[in-house]
């Protein structure tokens, strides 16, 4: 730690034992249990993936669990460089070797949302494979994990949710930093601050030590002035804000602070809203919004007049959340099928789309044609005729990979490319 | 205090020891922490894998002149610090010195005087104590003999198992490609001396391994310490009291 981050209260009063932490005492039992689990042999998961807003502890857990089994710690950050090279040269080599001290380890990747949007493709597939020949346990933390691309990772992972802290506790904590540092306070002012962080222990107490500023007081007027912060909020918050929301502009307010791109948005109303709606003029009202939203999207993809994705926001959020006639309910959402089949047929859907290519360019026709007309005639002949199919296959130059969609059968597969190579 | 006065200073006649003390620790670190106390300029510092550790050690006896009244910490990014000794030729005197405004003065003086001035880095990084470890086998040997061994695993595998019992002392990989075994002892020459308090044997990464050998270009005799599944400790000895040493922890198998 630099000297300049010693100073930080969120370093100087960082809590040494399971106890000292505040909230998420549910996700720290659960994490605790598999730890120990795996220290013991008994787990059934190689890695944990803690996952929550920012500033809960989910961290925190990881570093104290360190000192409480007294197990060397080796960290990963988001500062550093994630690359596959990264990742194979300190975690993955530290997951093959004893310490020092003491002969338990925790590898430790912390906010691996950032893994995606890096310009190494590879760092995924470096923490999957990290999981994989580990010797030690393995803890991601991420914010948000429920981008499809994380799937593999999620199913390897014993998945620990952690929430925002409830402002009470906050306020408690921050009361306590007070005491030790000698700092007469306004209980409200305290409030204000925990209200404000929504749920966000760490972004409390910076806020907290930038009011006080190296004064010995603090009053309501000295926090007045911090405004509300934006913050990136997952899928399911988002969900949850929306539905719950009981005023049009805190409806919309969701919308700034998450990630969800507006199609995306779209799938996960759609999924969710009968989930969420059990009353029928609910769902009409809903799904009338929403349907309206889906009509300004595609005058917009047609006439390209972005002008009008406010309409559509407002519908899908406010819209959507105005239909409720009953008590907001808290109900489980679930992912959004169509992006599910979507991220499946992905593969599929590119083999048609080459072969579509091909076809277009050898028969001078559109590649729509060609995927319509075409393609369904083309897999009859290549399940019922292999010298025809060959024939075809060598002259439009289909590769295996087409050969095997076409056929969908690998002993007539194997026979065709037999007859090719003739 | 005087900005820009002089806080902490060292000369040294032969560049080239210093430089090999610094390529040393680049192997294993990008930014180093030099501490300084009125006794000595010391270091200790572990790769972020955490798989290596080295620590430098050098008193006040071993500079020409040395100059430090209070403890200090001297940062510096070790591929720029590396870069700037490289234009010192044998021939020029090294000075180092920290300024009280935390600059750090490099000046190579000969018949002209060249001097850099960069600033000083403030390192995040834990503290880490020395491991205190007891060790079974304790060998001397000439550091080239090592390297040999451990250039001739290299061909064959990515791990090497380094063994002994009675008075041998055994480098030996294996792998898809082939076999190899070194054998080194007293009676051939090979040793300068092994003691061994229980037959041991242990695995380490050769990619490690390989880096921390190049620093027996600071020295010719090299202490090499280990047990069974525990850390391997490689001491160079450099002249005047001066030490570097490594630690290696094992392979888990």
């Amino acid at each position: 730690m630099s000297s300049a981050e010693k100073l930080l209260w969120t370093n100087k009063y960082k809590p040494k034992s399971f106890d000292e932490i505040i909230g998420n005492k549910e996700a720290i039992s659960q994490f605790r249990s598999w730890i120990e689990e795996f220290f013991n042999g008994t787990a059934k998961y190689k890695a944990a993936l803690l996952w929550g807003p920012p500033g809960v502890g989910k961290t925190l857990t990881v570093e104290v669990a360190s000192i409480v089994y007294k197990a060397e710690l080796v960290q990963m950050n988001a500062s550093d460089n994630r690359s596959y090279g990264d990742i194979e040269r300190i975690a993955m080599a530290a997951s093959k070797h004893f310490g020092f001290g003491s002969s338990r380890k925790i590898i430790l990747v912390d906010e691996i949302d950032g893994i995606l949007t890096s310009e190494d493709r590879g760092g995924l597939s470096a923490l999957i494979k990290l999981i994989e020949v580990s010797k030690f346990p393995v803890v991601f933390t991420a914010n948000d994990p429920w981008d499809p691309q994380f799937r593999q990772l999620r199913d390897m992972c014993l998945m620990i949710q952690f929430y925002g802290v409830r402002s009470t506790s906050i306020v408690g904590f921050l009361e306590k930093i007070c005491r030790a540092e000698g700092i007469s306070y306004d209980k409200e002012a305290l409030k204000f601050i925990a209200d404000r962080s929504e749920g966000d222990v760490r972004s409390a107490i910076n806020d907290l030590q930038t009011c006080v500023a190296g004064k010995k007081t603090l009053k309501l007027d000295d926090v007045k002035w911090l405004g509300y912060r934006d913050r990136v909020t997952p899928a399911f918050d988002v969900l949850r804000g929306i539905f719950s929301s009981i005023s049009c502009n805190a409806a919309r307010r969701y919308t700034i602070t998450s990630d969800l791109s507006y199609d995306e948005l779209l799938q996960w109303l759609n999924e969710n809203i009968p989930i969420q709606y059990g009353n029928v003029y609910e769902l009409i009202d809903a799904y009338n919004a929403l349907s309206k939203a889906d009509v300004y999207l595609g005058r917009i993809k047609r006439s390209q007049d972005w002008s009008l994705l406010s309409y559509a926001m407002d519908l899908m959020t406010a819209g959507v959340s105005m239909a409720k006639r009953e008590k907001y309910k808290f109900v489980k959402y679930s992912f959004p099928e169509r992006i599910r089949l979507l991220q499946k047929s992905m593969s599929v859907r590119e083999v048609m789309n080459e072969i579509a290519l091909l076809i277009a360019k050898n028969c001078h026709v559109s590649s729509r044609t060609a995927l319509s007309e075409y393609l369904p005639i083309l897999k009859v002949i290549f399940t019922h005729n292999v010298n025809m199919a060959a024939g075809i296959a060598s002259w439009l130059g289909f590769d295996d990979r087409m050969i095997d969609f076409l056929t969908n059968n690998p002993s007539i597969s194997e026979e065709i490319k037999r007859l090719m190579k003739r | 205090m005087i900005l820009g006065a002089c806080m902490f200073r060292f000369s040294l006649s032969e560049i080239k020891i210093w430089r090999s003390v610094v390529d040393a620790i680049s192997e294993i670190i990008d930014e180093a922490n030099f501490v300084a106390t009125p006794e000595g300029l010391s270091l200790r510092a572990m790769d972020p894998s955490h798989v290596a550790m080295v620590e430098v050690e050098l008193p006040k006896s071993f500079f020409d002149e040395y100059e430090c009244e209070e403890n200090i910490n001297i940062g510096v990014n070790l591929d720029e610090f590396r870069k700037i000794l490289r234009r010192g030729s044998a021939k020029d005197k090294l000075s180092l010195e920290v300024t009280s405004d935390r600059k750090l003065k490099i000046i190579f003086s000969n018949k002209a005087e060249r001097s850099f001035s960069i600033p000083l880095l403030d390192i995040a990084g834990e503290e880490i104590a020395s491991p205190s470890l007891e060790f079974d086998v304790y060998g001397r040997l000439a550091s080239e003999v090592f390297e040999d061994a451990i250039k001739d695993a290299s061909l064959i595998s990515d791990y090497v198992k380094i063994s002994a019992d009675g008075d041998v002392l055994k480098i030996s990989a294996s792998g898809e490609r082939g076999d190899v075994e070194v054998k080194l002892s007293e009676a051939s020459g090979s040793l300068i001396e092994l003691n061994v308090k229980e037959p041991s044997s242990s695995t380490y990464s050769l990619n490690y391994l390989e880096d921390l050998v190049k620093a027996s270009r600071a020295s010719e005799i090299l202490v090499l310490e280990f047990s069974t599944d525990m850390p391997l400790k490689l001491s160079f000895e450099l002249p005047n009291e001066g030490r570097i040493t490594y630690y290696l922890a094992p392979r888990v198998e």
